[in-house]
């Protein structure tokens, strides 16, 4: 998670400062699978499930065949609208299938209490902002699109809130002594 | 299609703006029903368990009870029948024997014997209700063989038994928890029943070591067992209860197909041969 912060934060100070990169397919590939794996990933390790591994395996499969196809041949007007549009839905799938898994193994813990939980609303709520943004986004006109785009960075913002909470809940986990095990450091060694 | 249909920049506005919306209430919804369903499940499972602990302690109950009651028998035994019989022995075997002629001390030597057999024969009776020697000696299908034979020798009852696969005995004490279950069940079948016979089979399958009951008169199907078990009478069900959930076995009380019929089936865990 901190590696995936960390490459964003550079990537995205990379687009906003320069401009450079602005409809240079590399970037757009690069980010696109950089934020897909990051995601997916992220969401199956906190899905301890053969099947979900499955899952990962094909659909990464198919999306970097799909990426290295569409930006091959496609020409790229303002966003990669497609890839971002079917990444989303994959990620979505991800989701889908970390909370039934959720829901089938009911612990004695809340469901909020996990820091997956967390990271997977993060992704949820960044996805919920920025989704038709990213597929309409070739179809604004110059003064829409500069309006959206900034209000797109909410999804970006809760995403960042809800990761740093994931990160609390992760410390706090740590922190949490094993209550299985008596202290039974009562030797007086003033004797 | 209506999405790839909104060419005009308004129209893509609204469409943007009511599919975000649109999104981003799916996701709350999405997150309130499951922390909903989870509390919902947690909340049942909780039912669940505190359903099962206070089973737990009407278990224990039972086994505590019965075991006091056992005491209790035992204490009566020794108090009214042994207690009495030795101070009787004694009084033949005072002081005064010395001072008494022959013929007497014989007598009373003669008495004083006779009842050391009775106390013998009867402390012998009391260690055999605990724990029967044939059971120790023998085995399971001999015990039961034996019990059998006893209540069928009555003639109030036609009882049989038998064992088709137990050349390998089970543990003593998994013997010895079988054979109270079995005892158990066949005290019950006596008192409350009014049958005409019980039959045993024993039988092993698919690893698992099985015991059959059937008998003809007034019997109980699982409900009734589940039932009892639940509520504070049915002291030597929930005792039978207790005693197979140490052994893993279950035991499964039904009518037979013909409705003429009881059966009561044991099952439990075959495990390695006794030694």
């Amino acid at each position: 998670m901190v590696c995936y912060l960390i490459v964003f934060f550079i990537l995205n100070y990379y687009f906003e400062e320069t401009g450079s990169v602005l409809g240079k397919k590399y970037y757009y590939f690069f980010y696109t699978i950089f934020e897909y794996y990051s995601f997916a990933l992220l969401i199956k390790f906190s899905i301890p499930s053969t099947k979900a591994n499955h899952l990962f395996i094909w659909l990464s499969l198919i999306f970097t065949i799909f990426l290295i196809f569409f930006y091959s041949s496609i020409h790229i007007k303002r966003l990669d609208s497609i890839p971002i549009g079917i990444e989303s839905i994959f990620i979505m799938v991800f989701i889908i299938y970390y909370f039934y898994s959720q829901l089938k193994n009911v612990s004695k813990q809340s469901i909020y209490e996990f820091f997956s939980f967390w990271i997977v609303l993060g992704i949820l709520f960044y996805i919920g902002f920025t989704f038709f943004f990213n597929i309409l986004v070739n179809n604004l006109d110059p003064g829409h699109f500069n309006t959206y785009y900034t209000y797109s960075f909410l999804g970006d913002i809760f995403k960042n809130i809800f990761f740093s909470i994931a990160v609390l809940f992760s410390l706090k986990k740590k922190k949490e002594p094993n209550t299985t095990i008596p202290n039974l450091d009562m030797i007086n060694h003033h004797n | 299609m209506f999405l790839l249909q909104a060419t005009n920049s308004s129209g893509v506005s609204f469409v943007l703006l009511l599919g975000t919306l649109g999104m981003l209430v799916l996701t709350v919804g999405l997150i309130i029903f499951i922390i909903l369903h989870q509390r919902r499940v947690k909340r049942f499972n909780e039912k669940i368990q505190a359903m099962e602990q206070a089973q737990q302690r009407l278990l224990l109950n039972a086994s505590i009870r019965l075991q006091e009651e056992e005491r209790q028998r035992l204490a009566a035994d020794l108090h009214d029948d042994a207690g009495p019989l030795l101070a009787t022995a004694r009084l033949y075997l005072n002081e005064n024997l010395v001072n008494q002629d022959k013929a007497t001390q014989l007598q009373s030597i003669f008495q004083a014997r006779q009842i050391i057999d009775d106390t013998i024969q009867l402390v012998r009776n009391i260690s055999h209700s605990l724990m029967p020697p044939t059971l120790k000696n023998f085995g399971l299908e001999s015990a039961i063989n034996d019990l059998f034979q006893k209540i069928s020798g009555s003639g109030a009852i036609n009882a049989s038994s038998r064992f088709h696969e137990y050349k390998e005995r089970l543990k003593e004490e998994k013997e010895l928890i079988i054979f109270r279950v079995v005892q158990e069940l066949i005290n019950n079948i006596l008192k409350h029943s009014n049958s005409s016979f019980i039959h045993l089979t024993q039988n092993v399958h698919a690893g698992k070591f099985y015991l059959r009951i059937h008998h003809d008169g007034r019997g109980l199907v699982q409900a009734d067992f589940e039932k009892l078990n639940k509520s504070n009478v049915g002291l030597g069900l929930k005792n039978i209860t207790s005693r197979l959930r140490v052994v893993e076995g279950n035991i499964n009380f039904e009518k037979d197909i013909s409705q003429t019929y009881y059966k009561v089936t044991i099952e439990l865990p075959k495990d390695e041969p006794y030694e």
